[in-house]
């Protein structure tokens, strides 16, 4: 077990090394360098001050080099400016998390608990009416772009009715206010995510409810609600988990595209614009952030797998 | 598909439908100019006297903020967005059979590289690097910079970088399974050749759970692509792609609010039919399906 999540560890530290150097240097060719911008932000500048600079900011270093400089900084926990935002890196990407963790948080447990209950009520008469209902919404789900179904809440509820706000963060503070703004894209985002956790319980469910110990329980007499949730539930929890462990990462990248719905200031926005604008300190913090996260929790979803099912344990 | 899968394929009712659905929107996007020379619009031209005009009979669906007529953007963002869904759907599938086949006919190191790599690719968050890689800039990887096909293709390779990872999965452990049948071993003993193994044993009896997976993903990818246009990353204006009018409808949404609902509804019916589509045809190609029916 123990040697099992050392490989896992080592596997997932040199993924993510390999993956700084990519990101760094796909970053290095997207258009305009720091200097190509500040020659656009004062045309005064004269290719002597530009050499200059390059040179100040070790920008004519080969790219090998100006990683290992990055990289041997991060190492250390120093992570640089972010000059979109002219701050420490690791400071604007605190209140972005901030921002993120609020949407995020609540809506992931939402849509977990509603999605498993969904499921597991579906499983329990196949081909029901309740069965069809919540495979035509996990099915609607999983088809529906984001946005659009985030746009769709912006005209019925701030367009037709009125009654809650576009978008954007919070405008005074309080917690109504907080909670107004977050209603939509909290709404957006339960919905979604609540579609994949059906589907895979559903399945999971109808599959699990089929094998002989559940006739056994049943036969001898275990009240319905034991035999779901004692004998079934934990034999359907893996691909539940699995869903669970992808999620769990997403609390980190944010959720981009509804957050660009709802102009929410966020991870996936910061990492939208900080790629874009070709801010590298803070564009490789975040996605560094992002992918160490996704892997510890796939490998945190895959100890809980183990945990439950002893038959993983060989 | 054979006389009886397509009777299968046929019978499941919402597959059939979904495949209906499917074909008239191919030859809706097909005759998207000759629809145009009838209404006598231009979708491209700009028509600023007549902006935001609600539905009427010369503008079924009414204009977007350009005064250009919805419904036929609408038809010329079909093309687009069902394109690129096939291409990078097929694009995934040959390289995900091409990997996939390699795994398995190779094993070792081979087979652990290529795997390890798959696994990855499915581990990491996709829509960063999705990000990262829609903006590098093809100047500087010595390519021609605003060449509206190169959008296109560029797409295409965006996608099929991350999409091949699925039917590479699938390929390997059927291939795998088939390696060690009978036939491919009385194949091997024969003195068959490498290529002659894998396209005349391996590949047929593979070719169904990847029609399956292949149909599967062209949803996913018209989703990925609406998603990439719409955060101005796809498919650049004028040329109308479902993604990028959603984008352009989004911010007028107080002024026109229908002009939202039309693009994403034509994203949504497509990625439901593909998907109905993808089961009818793994219940079709699977003959186990039919005893299992009775």
């Amino acid at each position: 077990m123990l040697s099992l999540i050392g490989q896992r560890l080592l596997q997932s530290a040199v993924t993510v090394a390999i993956l700084s150097f990519a990101a760094y240097a796909l970053i290095g060719l997207m258009p305009g360098d720091p200097i190509d911008l500040a020659i656009a932000g004062d045309p005064r500048l004269s290719a002597e001050d530009a050499a200059r600079l390059r040179a100040l900011h070790g920008l004519d270093q080969p790219l090998v080099s100006r990683y290992l400089a990055w990289a041997a900084g991060a190492l250390q926990g120093q992570f640089g400016f972010s000059r979109l935002f002219a701050a420490p890196a690791h400071e604007v990407l605190g209140n972005a998390l901030l921002n993120s963790l609020a949407l995020l948080l609540p809506t992931t447990i939402l849509s977990a608990l509603i999605g498993v209950t969904l499921g597991i009520l579906a499983a329990r008469r196949p081909r029901g009416a309740l069965d069809y209902t919540v495979n035509a919404i996990a099915f609607a789900g999983i088809s529906m772009p984001s946005f659009w179904l985030g746009i769709l809440l912006i005209i019925l509820f701030a367009v037709t009715l009125g009654w809650l706000p576009a978008g954007g963060p919070p405008d005074q503070p309080g917690l109504a206010a907080w909670l107004t703004h977050l209603a939509l894209p909290g709404l957006t985002l339960t919905v979604l995510g609540l579609a994949s956790y059906a589907r895979q319980t559903r399945a999971a469910m109808i599959d699990a409810l089929r094998n002989l110990y559940i006739r056994t329980a049943r036969a001898k007499g275990a009240p319905e609600r034991r035999v779901i949730l004692n004998h079934a539930l934990p034999n359907a929890s893996i691909p539940i988990i699995t869903v669970a462990g992808l999620d769990f990462a997403t609390l980190v990248s944010g959720a981009l595209i509804v957050e660009a719905v709802f102009a929410w200031p966020g991870m996936g926005k910061l990492i939208y614009d900080a790629i874009l604008g070709n801010d590298y300190n803070l564009a490789l913090l975040a996605l560094m952030l992002t992918a160490i996260v996704t892997l510890l929790a796939n490998l945190l979803a895959d100890l809980a797998q183990i945990a439950i099912d002893p038959r993983l344990r060989s | 598909m054979s006389s009886r899968a397509l009777a299968r394929f046929l019978a499941h009712g919402a597959g059939a439908i979904s495949a209906v659905i499917l074909l008239a929107l191919a030859l809706a996007a097909l005759s998207a100019p000759l629809v145009a020379h009838a209404m006598g619009h231009d979708p491209f031209t700009p028509d600023l006297f007549n902006r935001l005009q609600p539905p009427s009979a010369t503008h079924p669906l009414g204009t977007d903020e350009l005064g250009r007529d919805l419904l036929l953007r609408l038809l010329y963002g079909a093309r687009v967005s069902l394109t690129v869904g096939l291409a990078a759907a097929l694009a995934s599938a040959a390289i995900g059979l091409a990997i996939g086949l390699a795994a398995a006919w190779f094993g070792g190191l081979i087979d652990a590289v290529l795997m390890r790599l798959a696994d990855g690719l499915i581990a990491l968050p996709a829509l960063p690097l999705l990000i990262v890689l829609a903006a590098v800039d093809p100047g500087q990887l010595g390519l021609p910079r605003d060449v509206a096909a190169l959008d296109l293709i560029r797409i295409v390779v965006i996608i099929a970088i991350f999409g091949w990872v699925k039917v590479a999965r699938i390929t390997r452990g059927a291939a795998l399974s088939i390696l060690r049948m009978d036939y491919a071993r009385a194949a091997i003993a024969l003195g068959a050749s490498t290529p002659r193994l894998l396209w005349r044993h391996v590949a047929p009896n593979l070719a169904a759970h990847v029609a399956v997976a292949t149909t599967l993903t062209v949803g996913n990818v018209i989703l990925v692509e609406s998603v990439l246009s719409f955060l101005g990353l796809g498919i650049q204006p004028p040329t109308p792609s479902w993604g990028n009018m959603l984008a352009n409808a989004q911010e007028l949404v107080f002024a026109a609010p229908m002009a939202a609902v039309w693009p994403g509804l034509a994203i949504f019916i497509t990625v439901v039919a593909t998907n109905f589509a993808g089961d009818a045809l793994a219940d079709a190609l699977d003959p186990r399906a039919e005893l299992s029916r009775t």
